[in-house]
């Protein structure tokens, strides 16, 4: 009889070597009693495999109700016959618990994540993932924006590589892994399982973390494993999840997509100083840390006025670092894109765009309709936007005023120039409040006794530009009383009276001239230019106007003369002058600084 | 002069006064204004009225289109003869007892014959007149400088009415000289409207002169026109020869009569492209010096609002320029020296009556 002869057997439910207790230490099947007198029966032999028939059974169920809730898909395996409905509900309940203490994958993934986020720059983690599979090893870092970077030296070793004497039948394998070791080789089996980290399957010690995850928990030969593995390395965390594994490939191969959003993302958004129209890039928080695949968010923006081109919604990590000091345009290097869209502008200037998470670094437009990758580099982008604009952010207050007096053709065509610039403009400007105008128009002063005082300018008060629009039409010609000039000094009077609260109520004011001839001086000067009625200063209207803010532009029937255009014409449209057959509504716009520019498309969208 | 129980009586006087200057200078304005600066004239003895028909006419018409319709009179087309009677009030000498010798205040009526010639008449060299072109319109007959309207071109002053005219002013017993600056400035042609008739007078009346040396016995008033106009004004300001007379109450400015003839020297001398400067030469040269006065005169005056107490400096024309190029009166008509060259013709020609019937 050799020396293995004389070892004692495995235990008949278990199979776990017996050794010399009464009991079986791992099932608990009695295996030794005292003496009895008297020969064994075959009645107490049937009761004996009774007994222990059941016992294998719910030995072996256990396990199976590990792998499948069906009954019936391992019941070959299970050694003593298909379990009852009690004796498998009985089973079900085992399987729950011998997963105590484990994690589901939800706070898994949040530990993972966790152990992530709190990687230096380059530093990494190893994780070695036990599952129904095999085992595999993945080193999992995370780039500046959060997103994980995930390698594999070596494909993931399967456990008919790992432990040879498992079946080559996949259920019945699962069946082993789960608990099902009855017939195996206990110590083979752990001399097995003792030489995974030697064998090499699993790094024996890394420069950073390891995480040894056992997934499910519970599982026999996974669990010793997965304490096999963590004692193995030194300083290796060992993570019983709970629950099948979602995806084939174990927890890191959804890991990318499963994993909460280290870093919050934005959608870069650009913004224009009220005063200096300097253009400064920025992100409006679009998901934030922890947001996972799936999340969606929804963002309002707004479009410049008069842009209606394409824009790029790119999408950039939020709360990035601010910009360096004096640079009126984040560089490339500021700001972080994860993705670069193109998006047709809607009609509306304020407008929604939809934005759902499909993994970090993944985000996907769902609205507006159109939105497709940009296939130019986030560095052309940013090489197109102009450092400054002339469109003004903000609500403006806008005075169009006319010169009535000339033959109605002429009139006509100011007034037309209003009409289109107020119809394009209400367009643009669709929120409340945001634009209010206002109509001034002049006829001649009459010098002729008791005449001289009589009031020239007709007024419609800032506000709806529509009803500005309606009473246009009510600004109808007159004849020229006085050729050598029209009341503009009263125009300038009334507009300066008219805008005089824009800024203090944190409004742009604006102001647009169409006139054919000069004003009146407030004296007789050598061009023998009759002086106005009622005093008014033109010059210093105009200093007034500028040093209140007030931005204007002047439309001249005719382009004036060289000397004229030095004189009168250029002090007053200090912000544009223009020639009435030349010009149009968009450039007259762009001059206020009411309408973007051509020339000055920003690109992005602005912030609401 | 009649003596009645000593003291000096009322006295009559008839002058013939002749109106010359250079088309468009404003002498057919100068007399229409005549009127309303007789009414506007502190003096209260001073009225003007007509002693025929068209005289009377005349003064009504066309002070009612200077106040009423604010429109300048139309230029002379053709010459015409108006008399009024000035009447207005003079110093004469009265002997008192023993001896003594003081001056009386006595009122007198100067008759005015007035001759109003159109402008052309006095260009240096008269034009023969085009022929008539078909229809009866006219061709451009060189008189470029000529303000008449274009109903003139085709009207050319036959040689013998021009001879008339040279004749007549030749047998005036004063010449009211009306010269605009501004045209001077412009066309640099005053002197061209001067000399001529200038020569054409003295050939008239000096050839046969009983003393040989003397010179034309004319008063001459000489006139500077157009005070109101901003580039004369200015000068008179900005060279010292403007003040206000402390008896306006609208405080309007003038020129006084004793720094006239320097402003007028001035006035001429700015000229670059005339010779201007030699019409006060000549007027010294051809008559005698204490029979020739200046005077700055306006027709229409300074605007001054209503609402205005006085004169304002910011705001002073009173013309407006109007769409179609012609110019309108813009305000009350306040005349500057209309009336005084023509007292003082007036009072110069009686004390020569009176020192010709002494």
């Amino acid at each position: 009889m050799s020396p293995a002869d004389s070892r004692p057997g495995p235990c008949p439910v278990c199979g776990h070597p017996a050794g010399r207790t009464q009991a079986c230490a791992e099932c608990g099947w009695t295996l030794r009693t005292a003496l009895r007198p008297g020969p064994v029966t075959a009645r107490l032999r049937a009761d004996f495999d009774q007994r222990l028939s059941a016992a294998r059974r719910r030995f072996d169920a256990r396990a199976a109700a590990l792998v499948s809730a069906d009954p019936g898909r391992l019941a070959p395996w299970i050694r003593g016959g298909t379990p009852d409905i009690a004796e498998w509900a009985a089973a079900v309940r085992d399987a729950a618990g011998v997963a105590g203490g484990a994690v589901g994958e939800g706070p898994a993934y949040t530990t993972l994540t966790t152990a992530l986020r709190g990687l230096a720059d380059g530093a990494e983690i190893v994780i070695v993932e036990i599952g129904p599979e095999g085992i595999g090893v993945t080193r999992a870092a995370v780039d500046r924006r959060g997103t994980p970077l995930l390698r594999s030296d070596q494909p993931a070793a399967p456990w008919t590589v790992l432990l040879p004497m498992l079946s080559a039948c996949d259920d019945e394998r699962l069946f082993q892994l789960a608990g099902g070791i009855a017939g195996l080789d206990r110590d083979l089996l752990s001399r097995y399982l003792a030489n995974v980290v030697p064998s090499g399957a699993v790094p024996a010690g890394t420069a950073g973390e390891t995480m040894v995850i056992c997934q499910p928990a519970g599982w026999r030969i996974l669990e010793d494993a997965a304490r096999h593995v963590a004692e193995g390395i030194a300083g290796a965390t060992l993570v019983r999840v709970a629950g099948r594994p979602g995806e084939r490939s174990g927890m890191t191969g959804s890991l990318r997509a499963r994993m909460p959003l280290l870093r919050g993302y934005g959608v870069v958004v650009a913004t224009i100083a009220p005063a200096t129209g300097a253009v400064t890039l920025g992100t409006r928080p679009l998901f934030k840390p922890g947001d996972v695949q799936g999340a969606e968010s929804v963002l309002t923006l707004r479009r410049a006025p008069g842009d209606r081109d394409a824009t790029t919604l790119a999408v950039a990590v939020d709360g990035g670092a601010p910009p360096p000091s004096g640079q009126a345009v984040i560089d490339g290097a500021g700001l972080d894109v994860v993705s670069l869209h193109e998006m047709p502008l809607p009609g509306e200037p304020v407008y929604r765009v939809r934005a759902v998470l499909d993994a970090p670094g993944r985000v996907r437009f769902t609205e507006p309709r159109g939105v497709t990758p940009l296939a130019r580099p986030w560095s052309e982008v940013i090489a197109a936007i102009p450092r400054r604009v002339d469109v003004r952010p903000g609500p403006v207050d806008l005075v169009c005023a006319l010169e009535l007096g000339g033959d109605r053709e002429q009139v006509n065509r100011r007034r037309d120039l209003v009409r289109d610039l107020l119809e394009r403009l209400a367009g643009e400007y669709q929120q409340p409040d945001w634009l209010r105008a206002g109509l001034l128009g002049c006829t001649d002063h009459v010098f002729a006794p008791g005449e001289e005082k009589r009031k020239v300018v007709r007024r419609q008060p800032l506000g709806d530009p529509a009803d500005a629009l309606l009473a246009l039409a009510n600004f109808r010609g007159d004849g020229i009383r006085y050729a050598d000039a029209a009341p503009l000094e009263d125009l300038l009077h009334e507009a300066r009276r008219m805008l005089a609260s824009s800024r203090a109520e944190g409004r742009s004011a604006r102001l647009l001239l169409v006139a054919g001839r000069r004003a009146h001086p407030r004296v007789l000067g050598l061009d023998k230019v009759q002086p106005c009625p009622f005093g008014c200063d033109w010059q210093q209207l105009v200093r007034g106007l500028a040093e209140s803010g007030v931005s204007v532009v002047t439309v001249a029937d005719t382009m004036p003369g060289r000397a004229a255009r030095n004189g009168f014409w250029a002090d007053v449209g200090r912000a544009g002058l223009h020639a009435l057959p030349d010009t149009s509504a968009r450039e007259v716009g762009a001059d206020l600084g009411v309408s973007l520019r051509p020339g000055q498309r920003i690109g992005v969208p602005l912030s609401a | 002069m009649t003596m009645t129980n000593g003291r000096p009586q009322a006295m009559r006087s008839l002058g013939r006064i002749g109106l010359w200057g250079a088309p468009g200078c404003g002498k057919t304005t100068f007399l229409a204004s005549l009127n309303i600066a007789v009414s506007r004239s502190a003096a209260q003895e001073l009225m003007i009225f007509g002693v025929d028909d068209a005289s009377t006419t005349f003064l009504v018409e066309n002070t009612a289109r200077l106040t009423s319709d604010r429109q300048f009179p139309d230029a002379t087309q053709t010459g015409s003869q108006y008399s009024w009677v000035l009447r207005m009030e003079t110093q004469v000498p009265e002997r008192r007892m023993f001896r003594r010798q003081t001056t009386a205040t006595v009122p007198l009526e100067l008759n005015l014959d007035l001759l109003d010639e159109p402008g052309r008449v006095f260009r240096d060299v008269p034009q023969e007149p085009a022929p008539a072109a078909a229809g009866g319109g006219g061709g451009d007959l060189g008189f470029d400088d000529d303000e008449d309207t274009p109903a003139d071109a085709g009207l050319g002053i036959p040689m013998a009415d021009e001879e008339n005219v040279m004749d007549q002013l030749a047998s005036c017993d004063g010449l009211l000289l009306l010269f605009d600056p501004t045209r001077e400035w412009e066309g640099g042609d005053a002197f061209n409207y001067f000399q001529g008739t200038l020569l054409r007078i003295a050939q008239r009346r000096m050839i046969g002169q009983a003393t040989p040396g003397g010179r034309l016995p004319h008063y001459v008033a000489v006139c500077a026109t157009k005070f109101d106009n901003p580039d004369v004004y200015r000068r008179a300001k900005n060279r010292g020869y403007r003040s206000f007379s402390v008896e306006d109450p609208y405080m309007f400015p003038r020129v006084p009569d004793e720094l006239a003839e320097k402003f007028f020297v001035e006035l001429v001398r700015q000229s670059e492209r005339g010779n201007a400067d030699l019409v006060a030469n000549a007027l010294r040269r051809y008559f005698e010096p204490d029979r020739v006065r200046f005077f700055v005169t306006s027709a229409i005056g300074f605007f001054k609002s209503h609402k205005a107490a006085r004169f304002q400096e910011a705001d002073f024309m009173n013309i407006v320029r109007q769409q179609d190029g012609s110019f309108q009166i813009r305000g009350a008509i306040h005349p500057i020296n209309v009336v005084e060259p023509l007292v003082w013709l007036g009072q110069s020609l009686a004390a020569s009556d009176r020192w010709r019937a002494s």
